[in-house]
């Protein structure tokens, strides 16, 4: 029985796919309408998929309020926040003001506060870098970090005029042309890593629903 | 049919046909990979943190299952199924945080099915593949909790990230774990090389499954690619040199 | 006698040696404080009255013993007579005898017969000297009276024995004290000492009556021991072991050594004599060309069979005569003779001798079975997470925080240093702010909030440029988010600008809220619009009560499909979204200008889309300096200018830390270098 399962389940994730796929290419009104028909179903469904990571979420850190364990503290705090933060949503609704406000005066402030602690660790990582990691592409990746940085940011001395001209030049040049192309190769080797995902999946050897 | 939709159905048949003969040839013409240090310091990872009786941790990111972003957190789900196998049996088992709500019902689908592969299905915990937040910051909030009270002595991350991938990796470093990091976003892998240890730039993170040796398709997908790359150059340098002598406008 | 025969190797020596030149052994015996007896000219004169060998002879001489005979020399060829006196006669050795098995003395009457020792009396051989020695006393008018103790003289009279005259001869018994010594068969019981019957001096050897006088050869150094003299028969040594005379004659009379007595030489017995001994070298031949059985049996000494291994040893074994075996009845030997009987031991069923089944298990038992027992329950529980020791303080990141948080407060606090706002704008920047000026007002714009609230700090001052030109321009607004905290986003900036403007939520701005699915809400709004979003998000309060939908509002009552606005800008920091909606929702929006307002990391991706000869982007505005030009350009001071100088500190410290860490890294590797 659980292998006829694992066989309906990559069934079903074949031909959403199969019919996804095809709408991309296939203009008849039949498959486009299914294909529309199954994205508002996985709109539906990552609504319904945010519930239940919701629940595991409470699970996960009520099982570790209720056995005491190393770090219940937060647990705790993160349960009645969740309680307050989805009763006052529901009760008042998203856009309420309070909403808002513990929206602007508490999440707003953390996540702000958590970016400003990412500069600092880039920092302290670039500084660190040369230490750790002592090749060529260290010093590549440090110098070019540290140009454009110079040509980004505010020039410190007044009255040089075409030096700043030619440093802001040649810092576009390397973000613009150098940055860019690799960038752009570094994609279409991601694209292509992403085609092969999709067609393992469609193919139903990688069978990440289980089964 | 539109030509460009021709064209697109033809790279994605060529595709399709260079994967079921890589597949199909298999062991008979065996495929030789560059080595990656990353990949190979993680198997001795491993190891040691099965042997201290600590854990891996498996970050499968903060992309949703739809769309480009999914398709790293697919490989990360890869790596999970084969360490999940090879940890059955450790004090501590792997786990897994994501920061999706799909890609942790995911993710504790691919749990189920590794334990029950091993015949280890009693040692399977719901709470094994878990949201940690919904969103990436929250996310990467919820981080050194997990990486401080569960004893992680692995730390992976496989998915997609944003700009908050350097957060995640530098608190893998504080606890002084092993902190193995790739992602498909370019901005997040500059980040990666700055802060993580091991780091995979490019597409190596698509590599995971077959230098994991996950499957056989994982081996066949990274040969497919290969090619395809080696085709890819070979077009643009060859569209460059016609576009410079005027012969292609 | 010109030399002195060393009794151990038998080599000849000078006669006055002490010692055998060649072996080192005394020739002659140790002095222990007595008369010294040594042998060949350091002979001692003892006193007749202590010599009680002498005396013996005396008694003996008295009692009309002949003199011992001289033996003649040895014809070649011949044994000497005291040889073959002592060779059993008639048939050699039985071949039945075992290998290394000395053969006891022959029986009275059985010539060269060999017989186990009877140990229920005296050993046959004694009984057999005794035999003889009645018969002569019997001939000579005497008491039948052991010729030993006839030697020994009157039961109450122990023989004196001088410190050191007597030393045991090698070849007799040695009185060694040995321990329980069962094994040889061959060796006599151990007999409680008799006391010696007066001597009978016909029963006296030949051998013994030489031997009187003579200080017998040195020996082990065992003199001390009180033994018995030679000349008495002793039955028991003083060691409990009865002697045994090593050689006797078939007439159990000795001879005289072949070689006869040297004058001035000790009197050795004959059987010691060196003549005797180098006798043998010739009569063995002799004798082992079928003459053995002219040899009288000897059993080994005590002392050599002590020496005998272990291995070797062979109990005798009692072995039942056929008729006396038992018939096995059962079993599958039944019917065989001298099988180990089954029943009733072996194949009778019976209950275990053992008792109860209850182990008898010890305390110190219990407690490792304990043990073990929780040690297998360990294995199967899952630890707890040790708390582990945090590291410490990590001083580079707290003075680097320090630093960074010092250049970004200074300029905010202080109003210092201040930078010059940029000169230089973007090559985009003059045709973004064209496209913006020449859009047409009466359809809104569609402003996508999709960056999350970390990069409020940046997105908020570069998308307020933007959307401050729009306001101006009088533009209607719409706004919407494929992210969570997208809405509350919007309304921030837009309830910050709105006021500025004179914009009415509901009338000239209105919220469409959250779309979830990502890429796939992305392509399903730009199919269609108003049923993939249904609500909206912050409409004013009488329009939420009187049920209007956002799509009933003024600012969307016109919008049917994204080609309707007249702008769509997506404000974000990750390149992702940037292409999905370049690539998703570009086909669906006609003519439609679609503008990027990105933060600086974001440029690199989305430029090409910007630059490529068909764009898909229509305007990108990127970072801070960008949007500092644009406020330049517009007259008006934002978000972007205030902030600009406290990001050029900061920019400035980073360049400095980074710059630090290179040389330092730099320095490090060339001191590395240095000590190699």
């Amino acid at each position: 029985m659980r292998v006829r399962l694992s066989a309906l389940w990559a069934a079903v994730a074949l031909a959403a796919g199969l019919f996804v796929l095809l709408g991309y290419f296939v203009q008849f009104k039949a498959i486009q309408d299914l294909r529309l028909t199954f994205l508002h179903w996985a709109v539906l469904l990552a609504g319904a998929a945010l519930i239940v990571g919701l629940v595991n979420l409470v699970s996960v850190h009520w099982r570790k309020v209720g056995l005491l364990e190393e770090g219940w503290i937060y647990s705790a705090v993160l349960i009645l926040a969740l309680v307050i933060t989805l009763g006052l949503g529901l009760f008042f609704g998203p856009d309420n003001a309070v909403a808002l406000f513990i929206f602007s005066n508490f999440q707003l402030p953390v996540e702000t506060s958590l970016m400003a602690l990412l500069a600092v660790s880039l920092v302290v990582a670039g500084f660190r870098l040369v230490s750790r990691r002592r090749d060529l592409y260290t010093l590549i990746f440090l110098a070019t970090a540290l140009f454009v940085m110079v040509g980004t940011a505010p020039w410190p001395l007044p009255g040089l005029g075409t030096f700043e001209v030619v440093v802001r030049d040649l810092r576009a040049w390397i973000s613009q042309v150098w940055a860019a192309g690799g960038a752009r190769g570094i994609l279409l080797g991601v694209a292509l890593g992403a085609t092969a995902t999709g067609l393992r999946v469609l193919l139903g050897t990688e069978r990440p629903y289980g089964g | 049919m539109t030509g460009s939709a021709w064209q697109g159905l033809a790279a994605l048949a060529v595709f399709l046909g260079l994967l079921l003969l890589f597949a199909a040839l298999g062991r008979r013409l065996p495929a030789t990979f560059r080595p990656i240090p990353a990949f190979e310091a993680l198997g001795r990872a491993i190891e040691r943190a099965v042997e201290a009786g600590q854990r891996v941790h498996i970050s499968l990111g903060t992309g949703s299952t739809v769309g480009q972003e999914s398709a790293p957190a697919f490989a990360g789900l890869a790596a999970l199924s084969s360490i999940a196998r090879t940890t059955s049996m450790s004090d501590r088992p792997v786990v897994a945080t994501t920061g999706d709500a799909a890609m942790a019902i995911l993710a504790r689908d691919t749990l189920r099915s590794a334990y029950q592969s091993v015949g280890a299905a009693d040692r399977y915990e719901p709470t094994a593949g878990r949201l940690l937040a919904p969103t990436p910051f929250s996310y990467v909030a919820g981080l050194p909790l997990v990486l401080a009270t569960e004893g992680v002595a692995v730390h992976m991350l496989t998915g997609s990230f944003g700009v908050e991938a350097a957060l995640a990796a530098d608190f893998g470093e504080r606890e002084n774990a092993f902190v193995i990091a790739g992602t498909d976003d370019v901005q997040s892998q500059a980040l990666f090389f700055a802060t993580a240890e091991y780091p995979l730039i490019g597409e190596e993170v698509f590599a995971t499954g077959a230098y994991l040796e996950v499957g056989g398709l994982h081996t066949a997908s990274l040969r497919t690619q290969d090619v395809l790359r080696w085709a890819i150059i070979a077009l643009i340098l060859g569209g460059t040199l016609l576009s410079t002598f005027g012969v292609l406008r | 006698m010109s030399e002195q025969r060393c009794p151990m190797c038998s080599r000849p020596n000078p006669p006055d040696a002490r010692e055998c030149r060649h072996c080192g052994a005394r020739l002659t015996p140790l002095d222990l404080g007595g008369p010294a007896s040594g042998s060949g000219s350091q002979r001692q004169q003892t006193p007749p009255e202590q010599d009680w060998l002498a005396r013996i002879r005396a008694e003996s001489e008295a009692a009309g013993e002949p003199e011992p005979e001289s033996a003649a020399e040895p014809v070649a060829g011949e044994l000497p007579s005291w040889l073959e006196e002592i060779k059993p006669e008639g048939s050699p050795p039985e071949a039945g005898e075992e290998a290394g098995r000395v053969p006891a003395f022959k029986a009275d009457g059985e010539p060269g017969g060999t017989k186990a020792a009877d140990e229920s009396g005296p050993p046959e051989w004694l009984r057999r000297i005794r035999a003889r020695e009645e018969e002569r006393a019997q001939d000579s008018g005497e008491d039948g009276q052991d010729w030993l103790s006839g030697l020994r003289g009157s039961p109450g009279a122990e023989p004196e024995l001088e410190e050191g005259s007597y030393s045991p001869r090698p070849g007799r018994d040695m009185a060694a004290p040995k321990p329980a010594a069962p094994e040889s068969p061959d060796r006599p019981p151990e007999r409680p000492r008799e006391r010696p019957a007066a001597a009978s001096q016909e029963a006296m050897p030949s051998w013994l009556r030489q031997a009187g006088g003579q200080d017998a050869p040195p020996g082990p150094d065992r003199s001390a021991e009180q033994l018995p003299p030679s000349g008495s028969p002793p039955a028991t040594p003083p060691f409990g072991l009865p002697h045994v005379q090593a050689l006797i004659g078939e007439g159990g009379e000795g001879e005289a050594p072949p070689g006869g007595k040297p004058e001035g030489e000790v009197d050795l017995p004959d059987w010691m004599d060196a003549a005797s001994l180098e006798g043998p070298a010739e009569v063995l031949p002799a004798a082992a060309e079928g003459e053995d059985s002219r040899l009288a049996p000897a059993t080994l000494p005590s002392w050599l069979e002590a020496m005998r291994p272990v291995e070797t040893f062979r109990p005798v074994v009692k072995i039942q005569t056929e008729d006396d075996q038992a018939v096995e009845s059962a079993g599958p030997l039944a019917g065989l003779r001298g099988v180990l009987i089954a029943e009733p031991l072996v194949a009778m069923p019976r209950s275990a001798t053992v008792g109860s089944m209850q182990l008898a298990v010890s305390e110190r038992q219990y407690a490792q079975a304990e043990l073990l027992h929780r040690m297998v329950e360990d294995e199967e529980r899952e630890l707890q997470a040790s708390r582990r020791i945090r590291p410490q303080l990590n001083f580079i990141r707290w003075a680097v925080a320090g630093v960074l948080l010092f250049a970004t407060a200074l300029p905010v606090l202080s109003g210092s240093p201040r930078f010059s706002l940029p000169s230089l704008e973007p090559r985009e920047l003059g045709s973004l702010f064209t496209l913006i000026d020449t859009l047409p007002a009466e359809h809104p714009a569609l402003l996508v909030f999709d960056y999350e609230p970390g990069y409020s700090g940046e997105l908020d001052a570069v998308g307020e440029a933007l959307i401050e030109q729009i306001m101006v321009r009088g533009i209607p607004i719409a706004t919407m988010t494929t992210r969570p905290t997208g809405s509350p986003l919007a309304m921030r900036v837009i309830d910050r600008l709105a006021p500025l403007h004179g914009y009415v939520p509901g009338e000239e701005v209105v919220h469409l809220g959250y779309l979830s699915g990502g890429a796939t809400a992305v392509q399903l709004f730009s199919l269609r619009p108003r049923e993939a979003i249904l609500q909206g998000f912050g409409l004013p309060d009488e329009m939420q009560e009187a049920g209007t939908t956002a799509w009933d509002t003024p600012v969307l009552r016109d919008v049917a499909a994204l080609s309707d606005f007249s702008l769509v800008t997506v404000i974000t920091a990750g390149t992702e979204t940037a292409r999905i909606w370049a690539e998703q929702a570009k086909n669906y929006m006609g003519q439609t200008p679609l503008v990027m307002v990105l933060s600086a990391g974001a440029e690199p991706m989305v430029r090409p889309y910007y630059e490529a000869r068909e764009p898909r982007v229509n305007g990108i505005l990127t970072g801070l300096p960008a949007a500092t030009a644009y406020e330049r350009r517009m007259g008006r001071e934002g978000l972007a200018a205030q902030r600009w100088n406290a990001f050029g500190t900061a920019m400035l410290a980073s360049e400095f830390i980074l710059a630090a860490g290179i040389a330092y890294g730099l320095v490090q590797w060339w001191m590395a270098r240095q000590k190699r």
